[in-house]
């Protein structure tokens, strides 16, 4: 938990008050949930439903879909009323996107272990911002977080299913070989700056070593004591 | 919403309001599990119609158990659901030219957040009156819903008609039905 004592920003009006410092760092996150949410959905979630192998697959990964999609307009929305343009608020800026996003879906399996570790990574994502001090955006937290819970859900239940044949345990042993090492950079990097400020602003709360810490014990939970599966060693700087 | 004023103006947003004033009257999966009747019976003709597949049999499934089974079947003939998907490209295509990417993702957030407030509740009371505990099914039940009406929300914002295959689609939930697929020659409501 942050030892941050700033004052709750309870209101947009209020937001408006705040320190330009405080603004920015509330709209870097901002953004960053907007556009990795709609990236998520375009590059992963919408081409799944074609992966997905029967109509009740099919319909749970539809529903993964339109919530994600949803995060991004909330997240949009919420941008807009702290001042930020669209073009801030949608891939195609400066930017560019995270490396998690370059990941070449091509396979239901390969599905499965994106929503397995992608969406956890995503879960203490949100679960850092549940005390945020601006109040907006942590009501936008809540609201999102049983949803990001269902994603993994939806995750480890067909990795569930699938690691109960040869072929298939082989298939998500292998794509979480391919994109568990992508995820820790997720975070973002150690010592940052800009997590400095989150925290003394009470935007944020843990260090991104410590919640990157935390996603590989958690990721490693998932994989080897439920899935029964190996999670690569991570090289000693990602880890 | 960032929709700009000739957004908000467009007449397909008028059909959208409709939709969003109907998804909360339904009555969401409240027959599942009874027999057809004839009116239901012709509405899933006028379904199949639409979707242009000959020879396919209409049958009713009768409890949840079966359901499951129609939906996990390995064997489910993937043109049905391949039809569809070729009419939300059109549809989407079509609707590039009247609004922008952001407005259009607007409205059907719009709508499927509406729906997915409502179906997911629906489904669990329907399950539950069965004695059948499945969340994955009640999820499932849930997301056909929801994307039935974003297709209905697409087919309302490209002004497609009441006969439009997507409308017809909506029909069948909106009397409390869930098409399961089609599996063996025959398109199982439930």
């Amino acid at each position: 938990m942050s030892e941050s004592s700033y004052q709750p920003v309870k209101t947009i009006e209020e937001f408006q008050q705040q320190p330009a410092e405080y603004q920015e760092a509330v709209r870097k996150i901002v953004r960053s949930h907007s556009i990795n949410e709609l990236y998520g959905a375009q590059a992963f979630d919408e081409p799944a439903i074609a992966l997905a192998p029967t109509p009740y697959a099919k319909w749970l990964t539809c529903r993964v879909a339109m919530e994600e999609y949803g995060h991004h307009v909330r997240f949009k929305e919420l941008g807009e009323q702290i001042g930020m343009s669209e073009s801030d608020l949608v891939p195609g800026g400066t930017k560019k996107p995270l490396s998690i996003f370059e990941f070449p879906l091509k396979t239901w399996p390969e599905f499965c272990v994106i929503k397995l570790l992608a969406d956890l990574a995503e879960i203490l994502q949100v679960e850092d911002l549940l005390h945020c001090t601006f109040h907006p955006l942590r009501n936008l937290a809540r609201m999102t977080m049983p949803e990001e819970r269902f994603h993994a859900q939806f995750g480890e239940d067909f990795c569930t299913d699938l690691v109960t044949t040869d072929e298939g345990r082989a298939a998500v042993q292998d794509g979480i070989d391919r994109y568990f090492p992508m995820l820790p950079p997720f975070f973002g990097r150690s010592k940052s700056p800009n997590n400095e400020t989150f925290r003394r602003f009470g935007i944020k709360q843990r260090t991104n070593e410590d919640m990157r810490a935390d996603y590989v014990v958690r990721a490693r939970q998932l994989v080897e004591e439920k899935l029964g599966l190996v999670l690569p060693n991570l090289p000693a700087e990602a880890a | 919403m960032t929709a700009t004023a000739n957004e908000l103006r467009f007449p397909g947003r008028r059909g959208v309001q409709h939709l969003l004033d109907r998804i909360p009257r339904e009555s969401w999966f409240a027959a599942v599990g009874e027999p057809l009747t004839p009116s239901e019976q012709a509405d899933a003709a006028a379904y199949l119609t639409a979707l242009s597949l000959q020879n396919v049999q209409i049958a009713g499934v009768g409890d949840w158990p079966q359901a499951h089974q129609i939906v996990n079947d390995p064997a489910w003939d993937s043109r049905w659901w391949q039809v569809e998907e070729d009419e939300r490209s059109v549809l989407k295509e079509a609707l590039r030219d009247l609004l922008s990417e952001q407005a259009l993702l607007a409205s059907l957030t719009e709508v499927t957040e509406t729906a997915s407030a409502i179906v997911h509740g629906a489904a669990a009371i329907a399950a539950g009156r069965s004695g059948y505990a499945d969340g994955g099914m009640t999820r499932a039940a849930a997301g056909a819903a929801t994307q039935t009406c974003y297709l209905a929300a697409l087919a309302a914002l490209a002004d497609s008609g009441p006969d439009h295959l997507f409308a017809l689609r909506y029909s069948l939930f909106a009397a409390g039905r869930w098409p399961l697929g089609i599996v063996d020659g025959k398109l199982h409501i439930f």
